[in-house]
């Protein structure tokens, strides 16, 4: 052997590792690409029909996503991705500038670059749906452990159509039964002004529907602050899709 | 960019004040960060006596210490913000890491090492002790390289494998060091050290980071806990099962099977501190 | 390889050597991601789908490997399946995605795959490798589903989703510490059963 041996070993082991993690990148690179559109796809896909089914859309009818965009580091403004433009706002709701959108959008992913590649300092911020019966905006409030993410659909008249969590960690068993249409159909048909009154109290509610309080959520036993996170997020996204709304599309919000 | 506002109680904000000018209420504009163009509205503004003037505001709405809140004076373009310190944020994270969701108990992670070395005190410590090292180091390379490799280079899809990658090539790094430079503490440690790259935790903490993109002070905690975390799992439970190996269990629940349910016991305990407001 | 021999192998992975109530390897997942039936079979499934793969991989390509370096070499092989099988999910099935991602990506560090490669799959040809591979990943997924059924079923009162029966379910089986405690039982019931047939 030598002094070659132990070259040569080396070499071998070198070859052989550098092998694997080529070939290893490579599959998982291709894999990637294969399916990540899919992905893109089907995310898109299942947010469009929860949308749907919040506000008992048909087949034909159109969601349209905005997309919210803001700056804190350079100027500060607003920005609102329409499938024609991307507006943007002071933070006093002026408007600043109008850039018209030529591109059609697949994804959430091309919406960010194309923002990006004109404002590289703006962040996603949030994000609402308009349809033709009413709006839907995401709203994320942090629960027992870690954020809730929710969908909370507005009727044209400002009143609520639907909550629906979209995702969360709660514990099931106790904080995951927010899910649970009990609880969530207690905002159903609140308008804004009610919402803002309302009040959490312990559950589970009274079994007679004439005791039940009125101006009141009854909690998921068990996961008092899981109910509050919910009724918190509901409230605070309402209110500032009004606020929004006001500005973005001033003559379709009706007055409190 | 102006230092110096706090929050104080729910719902007034402190902040010095340099200008000649005594902006009232209506001139400055409070928000939090993350929605910058929905104003909190101030209700009033209340001028100490000196200087700098001190001012205490007071809004219309209850503040939450862990937000980061943004008051700007439109005239003179100042602005405060007021954010979390990042001694809390780090205490924060630290202990919901090692308590509040405690890796073992809630997460149900790092269970095999978990029953594996549980059954001696003395190997339950070594364990803990060389976990927590280990993971801290491997946490913060995964952090640095996540964060400075994978993610300006958009190759997130490979962070399996990259960081399974550091991990196993930290393990060899270690053993290998510990048992150049101290034999003695390689015979005591080694043979854990080796088993880390089979622990979850460890793999758990680093995606976990990338996930919430966590700064590298809160990566730092994270890795910490999780570490203390197992540590004090390990302990806990090495205690119970010496006492479990005394006591006289049913024959068919000897071993792992009362481990078990000791287990479920220590979780059920843990879910005390789940409601606990850090 | 005769017959005899596989259903041997088969039986290992499915009873005495059981990856779960045996061995006690890979738990997290067990205890973790078994509150529902649904959840145990998806996660049986993709760990099951790894090991095979894996051990295949190995099989086929033990005299490339390197004997100095095979651990490392191992460990990427199961992160590539892993990764292939994470990304395969969140496409097909977004939804389930949601609920056991994590846990998905950690199959990487799980000791009973890694063990069966070395144990198993770098020394035998691929049939048998294959063989091994399945029993094991079988003997898991039948692990998650016995599980997932007894918690589903006594902490929520529903079997897939389904409700069974009118009475009020036993919460805590649902609750993180059921795994624990159903695990214990499970084992403790396996004890007994294999105490009967010797005795």
């Amino acid at each position: 052997m030598g002094r070659r041996g132990p070259l040569k070993e080396m070499l071998k082991i070198t070859l052989c590792l550098a092998t694997t993690c080529l070939v290893a990148g490579a599959i998982v690179g291709g894999v990637y690409f294969f399916t990540e559109p899919a992905r893109r796809a089907s995310q898109v896909a299942g947010e469009g029909e929860r949308v749907r089914s919040l506000l008992g859309l048909k087949a034909e009818e159109t969601v349209i996503e905005v997309r919210r965009y803001g700056d804190l580091k350079g100027e500060d403004f607003i920005g609102y991705l329409f499938p024609e433009s991307f507006d943007l706002y002071d933070l006093e709701g002026l408007p600043l500038q109008k850039i018209p959108v030529k591109e059609i959008f697949q994804s959430a992913e091309e919406k960010d670059r194309f923002v990006k590649n004109r404002f590289p300092e703006a962040e996603f911020a949030g994000r609402f749906f308009i349809t033709p019966k009413g709006y839907v905006t995401e709203s994320v409030q942090y629960g027992f452990k870690s954020p809730i993410r929710i969908f909370v659909a507005l009727t044209p008249d400002f009143e609520i159509g639907g909550v629906e969590v979209i995702s969360h960690e709660e514990d099931p068993g106790l904080g995951d039964e927010i899910t649970k249409p009990e609880f969530k159909n207690q905002f159903l048909g609140l308008n804004a002004k009610e919402l803002q009154a309302i009040k959490v109290v312990k559950g589970p509610p009274p079994k007679n529907s004439k005791e039940r309080l009125p101006k009141t959520i009854y909690g998921v036993t068990g996961a008092t602050i899981s109910s509050k996170a919910i009724t918190e997020g509901v409230q605070k996204g309402v209110s500032q899709l009004r606020y929004r709304l006001k500005i973005a599309l001033p003559k379709e919000v009706p007055d409190e | 960019m102006a230092d110096g506002a706090k929050i104080i109680g729910d719902r007034q904000i402190t902040f010095s004040w340099a200008g000649e000018h005594l902006p009232q209420a209506g001139e400055l504009r409070l928000s939090t960060k993350k929605d910058p163009d929905i104003p909190i509205s101030i209700q009033r503004i209340e001028w100490a006596t000196g200087l700098p003037r001190k001012a205490l505001a007071t809004v219309e709405a209850t503040l939450d210490p862990s937000q980061t809140y943004r008051l700007i004076a439109p005239s003179t373009k100042e602005q405060w913000m007021i954010a979390p310190s990042l001694f809390g944020t780090v205490i924060t994270v630290l202990l919901t890491a090692a308590l509040v969701q405690n890796f073992v108990f809630t997460r149900y992670l790092g269970l095999c090492v978990f029953f594996g070395v549980s059954r001696k005190k003395e190997t339950a410590i070594g364990m803990g002790v060389t976990f927590t090292v280990v993971g801290v180091l491997s946490g913060l390379m995964a952090w640095g390289i996540d964060r400075f490799v994978l993610g300006p280079l958009s190759l997130n899809f490979l962070q399996i494998i990259v960081f399974i990658g550091i991990v196993a090539a930290l393990v060899q790094m270690v053993d290998t060091i510990l048992k150049k430079i101290n034999r003695a503490l390689h015979k005591k440690f080694g043979i854990y050290v080796v088993l880390i790259t089979t622990n979850c935790i460890i793999l758990a903490v680093p995606l976990l980071n990338a996930m919430n993109d966590s700064g590298f002070w809160e990566s730092l905690a994270l890795a910490t806990g999780a570490g203390l975390g197992f540590a004090l799992a390990l302990f806990l439970m090495s205690c119970a099962r010496e006492k479990a190996d005394l006591a006289p269990v049913p024959e068919i629940f000897k071993g792992l099977p009362i481990a078990f349910i000791l287990a479920g016991l220590f979780a059920l305990a843990f879910l005390g501190f789940s409601g606990l407001k850090i | 390889m005769s017959e005899l021999k596989m259903r041997e192998l088969l039986w290992r992975g499915f009873f005495t050597e059981n990856p779960v109530f045996r061995l006690a390897l890979s738990l997290c997942p067990a205890v973790a991601v078994t509150n529902s039936v649904k959840n145990g079979l998806l996660m049986g499934v993709a760990v099951l789908a790894v090991q095979v793969l894996s051990s295949a991989t190995v099989a086929v390509f033990k005299n490339q490997i390197h004997d100095k370096v095979r651990i490392p070499v191992y460990i990427i092989i199961i992160a590539v399946w892993v990764t292939v099988i994470d990304m395969g999910t969140a496409a097909v099935a977004p939804a389930v995605y949601a609920q056991i991602g994590l846990y998905i990506k950690l199959i990487v560090a799980f000791a009973i795959i890694i063990s069966r490669l070395e144990v198993f799959a770098s020394r035998e040809p691929l049939i048998p490798s294959l063989v091994d591979g399945f029993g094991m990943g079988f003997g898991f997924l039948f692990a998650m589903v016995l599980i997932g059924s007894f918690r589903e079923v006594l902490g929520n009162g529903t079997f897939w989703g389904f409700p069974l029966v009118d009475a009020r379910p036993i919460l805590l089986f649902i609750l993180p510490a059921g795994g624990f405690f159903t695990i214990g039982l499970l084992m403790a019931a396996m004890n007994w059963i294999e105490g009967g047939r010797r005795g």
